[in-house]
């Protein structure tokens, strides 16, 4: 039986097949989000990876900021409630799961069942999260797949707000114009983020294991100063972007099950 | 009867609080504007006046980002924008308390910014224990009762006062009968329809409010108890009327079974004791559960949970009023006293001037999952 989940983002759309409800056996990321053709590209994408048509599969769940936008899919649920499954399922061991998508950052506290506790979103900002880093990468005009082996090579240490992205870009901006290397200004951008991130785990209380998942997560120097900062080691999900559509596709083969 | 059969008189009273006031003010009656919280409306009422309640709007902000900087309490920012762009004209006077920094600033702003309007400043004891509080609120009550009257032209004598206080408490009365009823009839009172009730006493007289309120307490009463669908939740905080959240509330079925609301129940908790100034003020001193006074954190917390576990509640949601200092201080021990009683809690921000995000409803439909 074959399941699907689709998880629309604000910036990305993502989804995930299972094939009873174990394995992947498709899936797509599209770098478009929600109100855009990304969902359905995704989708498709992700059904020929499988190689599979719509008809094959048993039940669908979308979740993300755009779950209640697209129209083919038999039900929805919330993206926190989606990380968790995945997270759980994946890594039985896990008690904390940071997520940080495009558009805001989670941290959710599970039991050792695997059940959701507690849970905690960022304010509405941009500060903390993806799009903080797009941002920057569009003022230093460097890929963002980069960002993290550049970190690596940091030996000066300078500092940017974790308050605010509009003033975060200023500051970038006047680093720059300092000749502060470019490496020590992406450490900077990544240790605020793991300010403003650590905010929230502190607040919720960090307990090992501590999984993180997203699209941020992908980023290897926001992992490492997010280390430092709540002073744990950190797995990284490796369905780190598609661990939202992943636990909508469980979410579904249960309720196929059930039905 | 179909619920706006029941309830449309408050939902109509709602939707143009603007309407209520010309109907009030074409009757020849004075309006007298009251900002948050505990203005003494009866002494408003006993002078002849009617008592308007400003707690903000939906509306973006402009004018008022000249005197406020836009780290500033939303309910406020709202209403100096409502003064400056002239849609508080038809009001004849607007009482400034001074409960909260916010208020402080505020009413001083609110003075410059918006000089066509009236205003009349009511001081409110911050000590509340002992004599000295007491005697303090009778006397600032009296000049308060002194300053309406010059706007009213009728000072309020016993009899007016009485029927004033009398009034109010068959209101309050009234309204926690409603709210009761409210969590027992989750299918036909909901969310938005019981901040409807609830709010419409704002705009309008007190006592056509009560002959709604009997009229619709009696049909709830003889309605058989409803069964939630979704998660019983007890809401706390400032205030709980954006459209957005309570769209949120009802998209996920949530059934509010009591509340801590400042705008709502912390209203009509507390009876005034005796029909005079002494009374009124009696009443203000005798509050101990509220954010806005001095020393009311303990008893808050353990009574927000105690209604969570009295009503049986699937969780506490906390409504916390952006800028909000006083909430804000109330937070950390109102969230682990909740919680310690074993109720999961969670946090939504509200703020009157900007649109409600997706993370409202991400945060109430996850609550709505896992609780």
């Amino acid at each position: 039986m074959y399941t699907l989940g689709i998880d629309i983002g604000s910036t990305t759309s993502k989804c995930a097949i299972l094939d009873g409800g174990k394995n992947i056996v498709g899936s797509a990321i599209e770098q478009i989000g929600t109100g855009t053709k990304g969902p359905v590209r995704a989708m498709e994408k992700a059904l020929a990876a499988a190689g599979l048509k719509r008809a094959d599969i048993a039940y669908s769940i979308a979740t993300g900021y755009g779950r209640n936008s697209l129209g083919c899919v038999d039900g929805q649920l919330s993206e926190l409630s989606c990380h968790s499954k995945g997270v759980s399922s994946m890594y039985p061991d896990a008690r904390t799961i940071i997520d940080i998508g495009g558009q805001d950052a989670k941290v959710i506290k599970l039991s050792p069942q695997g059940k959701m506790l507690k849970f905690l979103m960022n304010d509405k900002c941009a500060a903390g999260t993806g799009r903080f880093l797009s941002v920057m990468a569009r003022v230093l005009d460097i890929d963002l797949s980069q960002f993290g082996a550049l970190d690596e090579k940091s030996g000066c240490r300078v500092d940017i707000s974790s308050t605010c992205t509009v003033f975060a870009e200023s500051e970038v901006i006047s680093h720059l114009a300092n000749s502060v290397k470019t490496e020590d200004v992406i450490a900077a951008i990544h240790r605020s983020i793991a300010g403003r991130v650590s905010g929230l785990v502190s607040r919720i209380g960090v307990e090992d294991k501590v999984v993180m998942t997203g699209g941020v997560a992908t980023d290897s120097g926001v992992v490492r100063a997010l280390e430092k900062e709540i002073g744990t080691s950190i797995c990284v999900s490796s369905v780190a972007q598609l661990n939202g559509a992943y636990g909508a596709a469980l979410y579904a083969h249960e309720k196929a099950a059930e039905e | 009867m179909t619920n706006d059969g029941i309830f449309g008189g408050f939902i109509e009273i709602c939707n143009s609080p603007r309407r209520q006031l010309q109907k009030y003010k074409e009757r020849g009656k004075k309006v007298i504007g009251c900002l948050p919280m505990y203005c003494p409306e009866e002494i408003i009422y006993a002078c002849g006046a009617l008592p308007f309640g400003l707690w903000g709007a939906e509306i973006g902000i402009s004018k008022a980002k000249e005197y406020m900087p836009a780290f500033f309490c939303g309910i406020l920012q709202t209403e100096l924008e409502m003064a400056i762009t002239h849609k508080l004209d038809g009001l004849d006077a607007i009482v400034l308390t001074q409960l909260c920094d916010s208020l402080k600033c505020f009413s001083q702003n609110i003075t410059v910014a918006a000089p066509q309007l009236k205003y009349i400043c009511l001081q409110h004891p911050q000590k509340r224990e002992g004599e000295s509080a007491r005697k303090f609120a009778a006397i600032r009550y009296g000049k308060f009762a002194d300053e309406v009257a010059e706007i009213t032209g009728r000072k309020f004598n016993s009899e007016t006062l009485s029927e004033a206080v009398r009034v109010y408490n068959e209101n309050r009365s009234l309204l926690r009968r409603f709210t009761e009823l409210a969590a027992t009839h989750p299918k036909t009172v909901t969310p938005h329809i019981r901040s409807c009730v609830i709010k419409s006493g704002y705009f309008c007289d007190r006592k056509e409010h009560n002959e709604m309120l009997k009229a619709a307490n009696a049909r709830l009463s003889g309605l058989p108890d409803e069964k939630s669908k979704g998660k019983r939740v007890v809401t706390t905080g400032i205030i709980a009327d954006h459209s957005e959240l309570l769209s949120a509330l009802e998209e996920n079925n949530m059934c509010i079974v009591a509340d801590d609301v400042a705008h709502e129940s912390r209203q009509f908790r507390t009876d005034v004791p005796t029909a005079d100034l002494e009374g009124i003020a009696k009443r203000y001193l005798s509050v101990e559960d509220c954010s806005l006074l001095y020393g009311g954190a303990t008893r808050r917390a353990k009574l927000v949970a105690e209604l969570a576990v009295k009503h049986n509640a699937d969780g506490v949601i906390c409504l916390m009023t952006k800028f909000c200092d006083p909430e804000e201080y109330d937070y950390p021990l109102l969230r682990d006293t909740v919680e310690a009683a074993g109720v999961p809690f969670i946090t939504v921000e509200q703020d009157k001037s900007i649109k409600q995000s997706g993370q409202l409803r991400t945060i109430l439909q996850t609550f709505s999952e896992f609780a």
